[in-house]
């Protein structure tokens, strides 16, 4: 399925009416791996954000290949977010009293047909990713990268196109930040996923095809790597 | 203490809850009518008396029907129940307490001796009215039979409030 | 109610209605929550909020279950003592006395809770006795008493009655001195005891000194003030006291009836009790004149019962109020305890959950307080109940006993259906937060 990214003339603003981020223009081929970088609250996440459908547009449009989700009505754009979109947070936002495979099929309490299938997704994904699929232990008891690997098992459960990432290193240290991000981008290039990360970690931007900044709440386009 | 209490609440309780003792003057004593003020609300057949038949509000299936009855005759006659056009059965009953919660036994007659009165009223005997075809509307009235050993005795009833525990006799010309 | 279905309603047995009342009064609490969960499945989610907020969890529950349990106790309470009393009252068909307050005979006659009353004359006596369809006539002598238990003077006859046919231990009275005790007399077969005039503090301990009873038989138990109390022959009574032995001169000697009007020295009370309902009703009407009151005590209980049912449907507003007013509590606790969890809620909005699925977990969490807590209020009112009864029938003899039964589990179905439909609130309001603020904690 073609889920070019193509955002044109974007404006987000806060809720004081202060413009937050604009985005003349991006794009962004299906299947590429893209570094969003910039200073600390330059407007990264709030980027990674508005592509989920999460804030609200105050002009331009998002287009995701066929989907215009600046568009879409809020349950279109929790639809859009539950077949198409897999989110990573920078501080995991696991329950923390649930088992690695609840977690990580989360979305099977909410998905009804597809519930078996993300359940195996889980399953798989924890098991890739060098976890107890279900030991019964709760995620509490897990170190950050482990758990880091279990929300990044989330978001790929269900096996979706797009990929967004706020920060998903910043939490860890160094030798579990760069085993993850090994395993995260192995396992978008795997299945050709278009992977957007938001992150200061220039060992992330390394391993990205494409690096791009954002700066004072304006869109900078690509910046040239090892610059 | 907690004894002295519930006996307390028990006997408080009398005075506001139970109708006046029997000795009480008896205020519709014909001297006090005017005539023909009551002539729905009195029947007589051979010297028994039916005065105030009366029973509630209600649109359920049964209805009791309370009446001061009279025998001034000078021979004991016996009730044996009744009809009436607005149900499928018309029967005594007299009121037991079981388990606690009030219950009425058919009867199947009632003597009464010469020159005694029996009194029909709530948590004592009633006419039990089952198979009620319609609903009965405070200030309705309807007909029925009382039926004595000694033949028939027609008078009206009268519908009163649904919680009613005696015949209204306030402020009914007809 | 349209006649079909009034008609329908009518046929039922009172069991089936009590069961569609309380199953109709739980519809909406199980339909909501249905509807709301359908699809979905966010009883995971529901025990992670449950266990992580355990100790605010738990102590929304007990306080549901407290005010629950009130409606519950009051409900049960009020049953129970209805119940006892009326048990209390079962073998006492028809009481003659002289005119006066029905109540305080009853209480005198029925829960030996003693008055002074003027006595009935022994041509009253004979005349109810010799009346067709009497198949038994007792005087009630009450007055005298035993280090508080109540002293009877009565005949075999209403012993027998009492005790429903059978003595559990030892024998009738046959002669003036002896005496039955009632089940929970502390005097053994054998033991002796001089009654003192009067009952209680002001009884005179020696008026009858020189007068000694011996125990020979015990009733059983019947969970009545007659438990405490001890029955001796009437006309000993009358002989303690000075007085005429009830029988002519010359067969003095002679117990229970008939006995001589001319002797007659009196009695307060005369139980009446004939086999057929509607004798008893023919003889209360007899019994009705200007010197005699009948009284079923049955019938006066009912409107006393009527008027606790009153006291009870007041006091039941109030505790129906309370309920409303805890959960209306509970539920606003639980919109700030929501703040608290409101990171994982946004987090299922930007994963694509869908707003009615975090509805559900919001809704579900709440119905699962109300539910459990009202579960609990049913146990907690059954026991405040239970001890409440143990407490009443130690201070009054009259054994009350705590039980369950449809109009406490309809009220918390109709409790449970208004509040599970209150706690769709919070969860509208969980919906109206800002997912991105939310989100970033």
């Amino acid at each position: 399925m073609d889920l070019a990214l193509a955002v044109s003339g974007l404006s987000v603003r806060g809720d004081d009416g202060r413009a937050i981020l604009t985005v003349e223009s991006l794009k962004v081929a299906p299947g590429t791996a893209v570094a969003i970088r910039g200073p600390s609250g330059a407007g990264k996440s709030t980027l990674l954000f508005a592509l989920a459908g999460l804030v609200p547009v105050a002009a331009g449009s998002i287009r995701w290949g066929g989907h215009e989700i600046s568009a879409m009505s809020e349950d279109g754009r929790a639809a859009f977010r539950r077949r198409f979109v897999g989110m990573v947070f920078q501080d995991f936002l696991l329950f923390e009293e649930l088992s690695a495979l609840a977690n990580a099929s989360l979305a099977g309490a909410y998905s009804g047909a597809r519930r078996g299938s993300i359940r195996e997704g889980a399953a798989a994904m924890l098991q890739r990713l060098g976890l107890p699929s279900d030991d019964g232990r709760t995620v509490a008891t897990f170190s950050g990268g482990e758990r880091q690997r279990v929300a990044v098992a989330r978001a790929l459960a269900a096996d979706p196109a797009i990929i967004l990432a706020d920060e998903p290193t910043a939490s860890l240290d160094r030798a579990a930040a760069d085993a993850l991000i090994d395993d995260l981008v192995r396992l978008a290039r795997e299945s050709g996923k278009t992977l957007l990360i938001a992150s200061h970690d220039l060992a992330v931007h390394a391993r990205m095809d494409r690096l791009v900044e954002v700066i004072d709440g304006r869109f900078c386009g690509d910046v040239a790597q090892h610059a | 203490m907690l004894k002295a209490a519930l006996f307390a609440l028990l006997a408080g309780a009398a005075t506001l809850a139970l109708p006046a003792p029997p000795v009480v003057a008896d205020e519709h004593a014909p001297a006090q009518e005017e005539p023909g003020d009551h002539s729905h609300h009195e029947a007589e057949l051979d010297g028994v008396h039916a005065v105030h038949a009366w029973t509630r509000a209600t649109d359920a299936d049964t209805a009791l029907v309370f009446v001061d009855i009279e025998n001034g005759s000078d021979r004991d006659v016996v009730l044996e129940g009744g009809e009436s056009d607005i149900a499928e059965k018309v029967e005594i009953v007299g009121f037991v307490l079981k388990d606690g919660a009030p219950a009425w036994e058919p009867l199947p007659q009632m003597p009464l001796k010469a020159g005694r009165e029996l009194k029909l009223a709530p948590n004592g005997l009633a006419l039990r009215f089952t198979g009620v075809k319609e609903a009965l509307h405070e200030g309705d009235e309807f007909e029925m039979e009382f039926h004595f050993d000694v033949g028939h005795l027609a008078m009206h009833v009268q519908v009163e409030a649904a919680n009613a525990m005696h015949h209204s006799h306030a402020g009914h010309k007809h | 109610m349209p006649e079909a279905l009034s008609d329908f309603w009518y046929a039922l047995s009172p069991t089936a209605q009590d069961a569609l009342l309380f199953a109709l009064l739980l519809a909406p609490a199980i339909l909501l929550g249905l509807v709301v969960v359908a699809g979905y499945r966010p009883f995971a989610l529901v025990r992670a909020m449950l266990w992580r907020f355990r100790w605010t969890s738990l102590l929304f529950i007990l306080l549901i279950a407290v005010s629950v349990g009130i409606g519950v106790g009051l409900i049960a309470q009020e049953r129970g003592l209805r119940q006892g009393t009326a048990r209390a009252a079962d073998k006492f068909d028809l009481i003659v006395t002289a005119p006066g307050s029905e109540v305080t005979m009853m209480l005198a006659a029925v829960y030996l809770q003693p008055s002074d009353v003027p006595l009935l004359s022994g041509r009253v006596f004979n005349d109810i006795a010799g009346s067709e369809n009497v198949s038994l006539a007792a005087p009630i002598a009450f007055g005298d008493s035993f280090e508080g238990a109540p002293v009877i003077g009565t005949t075999a006859g209403f012993v027998t009655h009492l005790s429903s046919g059978a003595l559990a231990e030892g024998r009738m009275f046959a002669e003036h001195e002896e005496a039955v005790a009632g089940a929970r007399v502390p005097l053994a077969i054998g033991e002796t005891f001089t009654p003192a005039h009067g009952v209680g503090p002001s009884a005179e301990e020696d008026g009858h000194q020189g007068h000694v009873y011996r125990i020979v038989g015990r009733m059983p138990a019947s969970g009545t003030p007659w438990d405490r109390a001890i029955l001796v022959p009437v006309e000993s009574v009358w002989e303690v006291h000075g007085l005429a032995s009830g029988h002519a001169p010359g067969s003095e000697a002679r117990l229970g009836p008939p006995f001589d009007a001319d002797y007659f020295p009196g009695t307060p009370a005369i139980l009446v009790h004939a086999d057929q309902l509607w004798a008893n009703y023919a003889l209360r009407s007899q019994f009705t004149t200007a010197e005699t009151m009948a009284f079923f005590p049955g019938a006066v209980l009912a409107s006393l019962h009527a008027l606790l049912g009153d006291v009870r449907q007041v006091m039941s507003v109030m505790a129906v109020v309370t309920q409303v007013l805890v959960t209306a509590g509970v539920l606003t606790g639980l919109i700030i305890l929501m703040r608290l969890f409101a990171r994982r809620l946004a987090l299922l909005r930007a994963l694509g959950a869908p707003r009615r699925f975090v509805f559900a977990v919001v809704w579900s969490y709440a119905a699962f307080l109300i539910g459990a807590g009202a579960l609990l209020g049913i146990a907690v009112g059954f026991a405040a109940s239970a001890i409440i009864s143990r407490i009443v029938t130690a201070r009054t003899d009259i054994l009350i006993r705590a039980s369950l039964s449809w109009p406490e589990f309809q009220l918390v179905a109709g409790f449970v259906s208004l509040t599970v439909l209150l706690a769709l609130v919070p969860a509208f309001l969980t919906l109206a937060r800002p997912v991105v603020k939310d989100l970033r904690g």
